[in-house]
């Protein structure tokens, strides 16, 4: 398979393979006997989430999220200049995103090349940020929104999601609502896998042997306080009611997410004005 | 996509007519532009096929070579697919300026293709480990003129359809290896199984109803569209919602419906199209670009 070579790094020699693949590789099956998954969760419970704001000194706001092994941290920019004239608008600013992936984030090194994917996932990002963000209050201006994955173990879309908006928040950019996501694996037609780690995420060369052929995963980002969805992405061969219910399930997800995204902020918030009050 | 500008009272006009059901050009909301689907038309490909589908024009060829399977999928074959904005759609393409744009499609592309059902890709494997088909897809956009994502689906099917793969015979060679011997008659192929290849539905919101195959002018109105593919038995295989605004969550599973009708009435048409190009083969004069 000719993948597209990353210039910028010391390439290893043309062809090298992981070890892990000469080994055997043990199938784990998504849910024991007793309906707990491979790390001792339900199927319905989501991994427990750290999330910190103002964790980069330097951005305007930032944001740190993490789920267990999947880490990830947003820095934004902004207000400022608009870069390239062409952009420019004069009712609205403009955001812009970017998503990359650590060369370690993955357990094969080099898997993320940056490439059509990294693209794609970068607009995701894009679209499910912008109705949250009040754009026509910076006319003319441009808002950078950086997000790197540092850690890559499944939700990491979600994650991107939810830690930007955190970090528009800590930047003082106006918003009319945070925006929280999450994922769904659906593994058959009643078994939907809340908050997939990577061994449990679709990918269709690790399907398991199902006759329910009903096997993908859904991601939704949501407003929660208006209750408007911002992002829907779904991938894999489902029925459409199957569809339907899976979206349902994973608002009610990315719903429960908005307690922790407001605690962080609100700490967050008492943190700088206690800092205020002693400094003076 | 394209540059098309239009004005607020434009925009408002648009709006007003999808809500009374006529748009336009007169179609209701969920009629399709006059499609035109030919393939056979590019002699160095092993499959192709020209689409035009209301002012948007594209021409798909697939070619397929000798490579070595993945690691993980060890008797499948692969497909790729690839996407170019050329600079004759818009000027604004040339050089790397369509670059994002055609990451997008190939990326939804290869999302919804990218499952067990699709396309059977253990039918292009050749020896296990060791060779397989890969199969590359180019998709090149002469002409943006909205919905390009709904055509570039469909003449993606029609292409994969009538994609020959080279009837290759593994002999066993010397010292225990196998070598592959390809046929000598150009005409001894093996047509890829497109039964199951979906097509992409781009349903988008404008005001508060959903219309289906937007024109770029109607493309503007609208903040947020759904697409999905979906496959001739009704079922989705990927989604993505595009566009800045949001979605209110009762009207997802209103226009998850219409495109899987829409979606199943596009592959019944293209079916019988395709079919019929099939029966006439040898006796039909392609019009290609005439």
């Amino acid at each position: 398979m000719t993948m597209p070579t990353d210039s910028r790094r010391l390439p290893a020699p043309d062809i090298s393979y992981n070890a892990k693949l000469f080994t055997e590789i043990e199938k784990l099956s998504l849910l024991d006997d007793e309906e707990k998954r491979a790390d001792g969760r339900y199927v319905t419970q989501p991994r427990d989430v750290f999330l910190q704001c103002g964790v980069i000194t330097q951005a305007k706001g930032s944001a740190y999220f993490e789920m267990n092994k999947t880490k990830v941290i947003c820095s934004v920019y902004g207000p400022k200049d608009i870069e390239m004239r062409e952009e420019f608008q004069i009712n609205k600013g403009k955001l812009k995103c970017e998503l990359k992936y650590a060369p370690y984030s993955s357990p094969k090194h080099g898997d993320h090349i940056p490439g059509a994917s990294d693209v794609e996932k970068s607009d995701i990002l894009l679209e499910a940020i912008s109705s949250g963000v009040c754009l026509q209050r910076y006319p003319k201006s441009q808002i950078d929104v950086y997000v790197i994955v540092l850690e890559d173990d499944g939700s990491v879309m979600p994650a991107a999601i939810t830690a930007a908006s955190v970090a528009l928040v800590d930047a003082g950019i106006e918003m009319y609502d945070v925006i929280t996501a999450s994922s769904i694996r659906i593994a058959g037609q009643d078994t939907f896998i809340i908050d997939p780690t990577s061994s449990e995420e679709f990918s269709p060369l690790n399907l398991e042997k199902s006759n329910d052929l009903n096997q993908g995963m859904v991601m939704v980002a949501l407003l929660p306080s208006i209750n408007q969805v911002s992002s829907v992405v779904s991938s894999g061969h489902l029925e459409c009611n199957v569809l339907q219910e899976a979206i349902r399930s994973c608002r009610y997800s990315a719903q429960n997410l908005h307690s922790i995204v407001r605690k962080c902020l609100v700490n967050s918030l008492k943190k700088i004005l206690k800092q205020r009050n002693t400094a003076k | 996509m394209a540059k098309v500008m239009l004005g607020e009272s434009e925009k408002w006009f648009i709006i007003h007519g999808i809500q009374d059901d006529m748009r336009n050009d007169g179609r209701s909301c969920e009629d399709y532009r006059h499609i035109e689907v030919e393939t056979g038309v590019v002699s160095n490909t092993h499959g192709s096929s020209r689409l035009r589908l209301g002012s948007s024009e594209l021409l798909v060829g697939v070619k397929v070579e000798l490579g070595s399977p993945d690691p993980k999928a060890p008797t499948e074959g692969l497909i790729h697919f690839h996407v170019d904005c050329s600079p004759n759609a818009d000027p604004s393409f040339q050089g790397r300026g369509g670059e994002d744009l055609s990451a997008n499609i190939s990326c939804i592309l290869t999302r919804i293709y990218c499952n067990k059902s699709s396309i059977d890709l253990n039918t292009l494997g050749i020896i296990p480990h060791k060779q397989c088909w890969v199969v590359h897809v180019d998709v090149l956009i002469l002409e943006c003129g909205g919905n390009l994502l709904d055509a570039v689906s469909v003449a993606v099917k029609a292409a994969l359809h009538n994609t020959g793969v080279p009837n290759i015979q593994v002999t066993d060679g010397d010292e225990g290896t196998q070598e592959i011997s390809l046929p000598d008659d150009p005409n001894d192929v093996k047509f890829i199984n497109t039964i199951n290849a979906p097509v992409l539905v781009t349903i988008s919101k404008v005001g508060s109803r959903h219309v289906v195959d937007a024109s770029a002018e109607e493309e503007l109105c609208c903040n947020a569209s759904l697409v999905m593919g979906v496959t001739k038995r009704g079922r989705t295989t990927g989604m993505r919602k595009m566009g800045g605004g949001s979605l209110d969550p009762e009207s997802i599973p209103e226009m998850i419906g219409t495109g899987k009708n829409i979606g199943r009435q596009l592959h019944i048409s293209l079916d019988k199209l395709l079919k019929t190009e099939q029966g006439m083969a040898e006796d039909i004069e392609k019009a290609g670009y005439l």
